[in-house]
């Protein structure tokens, strides 16, 4: 089967714990055998954001503006209440 | 922060990103009619659309000490007469605030709403309290009006779609009487309260989706509304295997590639994604899931570990897209 074709790049931010393991699974097994597709990958997984001071999850954004395509990312939040309290 | 020995404690980056993007979040549930949901006839998705920005999140707030009055001052910058308006008159102790929003962010939150009704082909109903705070909610609902009539109005007809203003206390009965199907654009506070009881009462947070729509409606970003799972992480790294649900990230994968095929205009990639999206949910439907959603169903519920689980509609997609 042919791949098809996506057009324009797509953003890609990547994640933590459980569900980064699961993306990686979707991305290799469902996505990337059938889409001919740029992805701009971000690592939005604690470790490099602590490395960049954080400035990693500003460049994915501005990426995502700049270009103004859409991104996907995944849930990257510490904990549940992280998440909540951000909100 | 031990784990990693991080420099600092960070928080989920969806604040920054929301920010930078200036989006509206979109919580929309899956609706697998196998998982039972705590509202049985919620059988259509309600997706809450949050303004984030202002009112009580951003307030100025104080406690009274005693006996005296408090006055609420606007001094205009082009040195035109000063507004002064009596809050209270306070005889003993009491509270007070002080909150605002602004015309552009609820023009943004406008945009954004009536954007994801119309890509996603629902009818949109705004809800506020107007009759009591007619400067301040009668802004919300203004705006609303004016976006939609200048700017959506037209598209909104031709796809059969309605925008409709409501009073919080009639939406909120509604929102329980209806079966779903239709975006809910909340005020700050009513969205932080109204997607936590919609996730109640659609049941899984495995099967919530999450777009953030920017006002101009052309940059998108979506993700799974859940954590991170760490529970079944430490299983992972314990080299166990486990039965995570990946039906909401998939689905980070298939709205954001939707949106991309129809920025592009490449229906293939359009027509790629809502595949991937059937096969999630007719593979559930169908009795094969994980584990979370098995437990909902019932104590018979069988479940697939996350790789033949993987493996199933990997199987289901060929099959699916073979058929095209």
């Amino acid at each position: 089967m042919a791949k098809i074709k996506v057009k324009n790049p797509v953003v890609e931010m990547d994640g933590d714990e459980m569900t980064r393991i699961i993306w990686h699974f979707i991305r290799e097994r469902l996505i990337l055998p059938y889409l001919d597709i740029d992805l701009k990958y971000y690592d939005l997984g604690i470790e490099h954001r602590d490395a960049t001071n954080d400035q990693v999850t500003v460049d994915a954004a501005e990426a995502t503006k700049r270009t103004g395509l859409r991104s996907n990312a995944p849930p990257s939040p510490l904990t549940k209440r992280a998440w909540r309290n951000s909100a | 922060m031990a784990e990693f020995g991080l420099k600092k404690m960070y928080r989920s980056p969806n604040g920054t990103i929301r920010n930078i993007l200036d989006g509206t979040i979109f919580r929309e549930p899956i609706i697998c009619s196998n998982v039972p949901r705590l509202v049985p006839h919620w059988t259509k998705p309600i997706v809450i659309g949050r303004h984030a920005y202002g009112d009580i999140y951003r307030a100025a707030e104080t406690r009274i000490p005693g006996p005296g009055k408090v006055t609420l001052n606007y001094v205009p910058d082009d040195g035109g007469e000063p507004i002064t308006l009596d809050v209270h008159n306070f005889t003993g102790p009491g509270v007070t605030l002080g909150m605002h929003n602004t015309r552009a962010s609820i023009e943004g939150f406008a945009r954004a709403s009536l954007s994801y009704g119309r890509d996603r082909k629902l009818p949109v109903y705004l809800s506020t309290k107007n009759t009591i705070l007619k400067a301040y909610d009668g802004m919300f609902k203004d705006v609303f009006a004016e976006v939609y009539e200048a700017e959506f109005k037209a598209e909104f007809e031709k796809l059969g779609l309605t925008y409709e203003h409501r009073l919080i206390d009639d939406m909120v009965a509604c929102a329980l009487k209806w079966p779903g199907g239709y975006v809910w654009a909340c005020k700050n506070y009513d969205g932080d309260v109204e997607s936590d009881i919609v996730a109640q009462g659609f049941g899984s947070l495995g099967l919530m989706t999450s777009v953030l729509l920017s006002p101009s409606g052309d940059v998108v970003e979506a993700e799974a509304a859940h954590g991170t799972v760490t529970r079944h992480y430490r299983e992972h790294q314990k080299g166990k295997p486990t039965s995570t649900n990946p039906i909401a990230s998939i689905f980070a994968w298939t709205r954001g590639l939707a949106y991309r095929g129809r920025f592009d205009n490449t229906p293939d990639v359009v027509h790629f994604a809502n595949t991937l999206e059937k096969v999630c949910i007719d593979t559930v439907e169908g009795g094969q899931m994980t584990k979370d959603l098995a437990l909902l169903v019932g104590k018979d519920a069988r479940w697939l570990d996350t790789q033949p689980f993987l493996d199933v509609l990997d199987e289901r997609l060929k099959k699916e897209l073979a058929k095209a």
